[in-house]
């Protein structure tokens, strides 16, 4: 339980920092760190509702990727600059590496079931993130925004 | 703005050819790379008939100017992640569709964009605290972090030095987690024989996830969905390849590593 209350900030610190490794612009660090953290926040609540890696990732990449939609036209910058760190935290690089254990230890069971966590899991995630594409690109934030810019 | 001479129109070919390239190479989706070189193009006056096309590596861009066709192709061969670049891009593009830029000014500022490079020692730190942070994420183990946080920034020393010796790209990746999984298979050993246990798996699992290709799949099959067929699939084996020399690389020091301990 005290996991909900870490994992934000420790998401948030991954995507801040994986930010600075791809060179993002030092005006986007707050609007990517708010991204982060709210992410890390949606992925962790939807694991105690779901229960489910695959309905968890989706709803958080859906989640991550509207904020970043937000957040470009916030900040006025491209949205991948946010997409990009946020969702690093999420790839399958450990059901990909418990693949590959299993595989050595010639359990084919264990690695198949792997092997499908990885390929779901990005599948997911891409559907997530082409959902809130879709949405944004449907809805004019412009006339929702109380706060718009000139 | 207005174009007065064909030289001009030659010049304006260039500008959206080069922005274009620039978005493609530093990780932006097609549609952006498209739009991006057909708003430079067509906000001048007397320009007609423009066409873009992007695949993976390639872009090409033909128009119509005082009754001459004018056309071009770039091939790109770098593929990474430049946000500022992005960025800077986006800008440079507004403010050309707004015609703060004359078209010989443009070109100069092309050119000092690309002069641009970043400070490895920043990238190098950030991508320890990243992946120290991440394999805390994943396997809630403080010591395995900790031990990921050094060995991280030493595989991406070595994944740089085999990028300027222009290897291919995968077998770089598969050099990279190679080294990474079993300097952290010897570490974790040395560590274990002083009386410090450390979880191996948090480790590797640390290291390796900068390299897993999960934007590059999700920008695949966003690609697929808006009808860029050719570079969406391309896009799609690319990620298939890179993450199979990833497995390689992992497994054959874990098999390796097996049959000894």
């Amino acid at each position: 339980m005290t996991r909900i209350f870490i994992m934000p900030f420790v998401v948030a610190l991954a995507t801040i920092s994986y930010s600075i490794y791809y060179n993002a612009p030092k005006k986007a660090y707050s609007a990517i760190f708010v991204v982060g953290l709210l992410g890390g926040v949606s992925y962790e609540v939807f694991r105690i509702i779901f229960e489910n890696t695959y309905l968890t990732t989706l709803m958080a990449a859906f989640v991550m990727g509207s904020l970043s939609e937000m957040a470009s036209r916030i900040v006025k910058m491209p949205a991948p600059i946010f997409i990009i760190p946020a969702i690093i935290s999420y790839v399958p690089g450990a059901s990909m590496y418990f693949m590959m254990y299993y595989l050595v230890q010639q359990d084919m069971p264990m690695a198949l079931q792997y092997s499908k966590g990885a390929a779901m899991t990005a599948g997911a995630m891409a559907f997530g993130l082409l959902l809130s594409t879709v949405m944004s690109r449907s809805i004019n934030f412009r006339k929702i925004y109380l706060f718009r810019k000139k | 703005m207005k174009l007065t001479k064909r030289e001009q129109a030659q010049q304006l070919k260039n500008i959206g050819l080069e922005a274009g390239a620039l978005v493609l190479e530093n990780g932006g989706e097609i549609y952006r790379v498209e739009e991006t070189t057909r708003r430079i193009i067509s906000t001048c006056e007397g320009i007609t008939n423009v066409n873009v096309f992007s695949a993976y590596n390639v872009i090409m861009v033909s128009f119509e100017f005082d009754q001459e066709t004018y056309y071009a192709l770039k091939r790109t061969f770098v593929k990474k992640f430049d946000l500022l670049m992005l960025h800077r891009i986006n800008v440079f593009s507004r403010n050309f569709v707004r015609e703060m830029y004359s078209i010989s000014e443009s070109l100069d500022i092309i050119d000092e964009m690309k002069q641009y490079e970043p400070k490895f020692f920043h990238r190098m730190v950030a991508m320890g605290i990243g992946s120290a942070s991440i394999s805390y994420f994943i396997m809630e183990d403080i010591s395995g972090s900790i031990v990921s946080f050094f060995i991280s920034m030493l595989a991406l020393l070595v994944h740089n030095f085999l990028a300027r010796k222009q290897q291919i790209f995968f077998v770089n990746l598969f050099l990279t987690c190679l080294f990474s999984t079993l300097l952290s298979g010897i570490v974790v050993y040395f560590m274990e024989q002083f009386g410090l246990s450390v979880n191996m798996d948090a480790v590797i699992v640390g290291n390796i996830m900068a390299y897993v290709p999960g934007v590059a799949i999700t920008n695949s099959i966003r690609d697929v969905m808006g009808g860029d067929m050719v570079s969406g699939v391309s896009a799609a084996i690319n990620a298939v390849f890179v993450a199979t020399a990833i497995a390689l690389g992992v497994g054959s020091v874990l098999m390796v590593m097996r049959g000894i301990l």
